[in-house]
């Protein structure tokens, strides 16, 4: 199955017809969500009104967790496997990534002040650890940026991505194994969500909007890279017919 | 019509206003991106069909 997607011609046809979708869809579910959570739910019994920062925090760490989880697959798969389409989609998860983890610690740190009386505390450890998943992105571009050919950025930024992937469990159990001021899970639980309806429903479209939005990001940006690709081959064709 | 929060409001606005602005730019970002790489290809095909 990995070997029929690992087309280049084939993922370009179908990213093509999806991508359009993929937008217009993400599109409607985050508006849905937005207008429900500034709107419609109803203030949270104990937190108030700020508890309308879950519909974008919440979405946004999923988000950054499984991006992590997807980049050090793509990496592992190119790793092995060799195939190119993985490393593209290594690539073009990192920014998309980074952004939701970024928007993870800062609407984070937004909410915590008014819930928690503190924009940060580095004793915590779904804070550090969310805040060393940044870096690790971060890392990952920067390895790739800085390597003066595809194939040593691709191995250098794929160990990188496997090694780093430890992270992701350490931050969904950190609030679990570690005294932390940071809520326990909530949705995701071994006893099925604990959280109203009212306030489930909007948090689940809007983490399948972000989602939705998240793939569109991940193809395009797959897509700039195949055609960069063959760009560069076409240069380097003119190159050596020009010698 | 805006929605009136409590004194939590301008925390509810910064959170999503910077969520707006982070989303933005990498949506600008990577679509732009695109868009030039796709331009750049065809435009060396072109110049390849012409010779």
């Amino acid at each position: 199955m990995i070997s029929y997607f690992a087309n280049p011609h084939r993922f370009m046809k179908l990213s093509g017809v999806l991508t359009p979708w993929l937008f217009a869809a993400a599109g409607v579910m985050i508006a849905y969500s937005l207008w429900q959570a500034l709107w419609i739910v109803r203030p949270e019994t104990y937190q108030g009104d700020s508890a309308r920062i879950m519909f974008i925090h919440v979405p946004a760490a999923w988000l950054s967790m499984a991006g992590y989880a997807g980049l050090a697959v793509s990496s592992f798969i190119w790793f092995v496997w060799r195939h190119e389409l993985a490393d593209m989609a290594a690539k073009a998860m990192a920014p998309v990534g980074a952004a939701y983890t970024a928007i993870c610690l800062a609407t984070g740190s937004i909410w915590g002040k008014p819930t928690w009386g503190t924009w940060w505390q580095w004793e915590d450890p779904r804070m550090t650890s969310v805040l060393v998943l940044l870096f690790l992105y971060l890392g990952y571009i920067a390895i790739r940026a800085a390597m003066d050919t595809r194939q040593k950025a691709a191995r250098a930024a794929a160990i990188l991505a496997m090694v780093g992937v430890v992270n992701v469990p350490i931050i969904k159990f950190s609030v679990d194994i570690w005294a932390s001021i940071h809520q326990t899970a909530s949705v995701v639980r071994l006893d099925g969500p604990s959280m109203p309806a009212e306030y489930l429903v909007p948090l689940l479209i809007a983490a399948l909007g972000h989602s939705l939005l998240f793939t569109g990001l991940l193809f395009t940006g797959m897509r700039a890279d195949v055609h960069t690709r063959r760009a560069d081959a076409l240069v380097m064709r003119r190159l050596q017919a020009a010698e | 019509m805006i929605p009136a929060f409590d004194h939590t409001g301008p925390f509810i606005w910064a959170a999503f206003s910077l969520s707006a602005i982070i989303l933005a730019t990498v949506i600008t970002g990577v679509t732009v991106r695109a868009a030039a790489a796709k331009a750049r290809l065809e435009r060396l095909e072109g110049e390849e069909e012409i010779e």
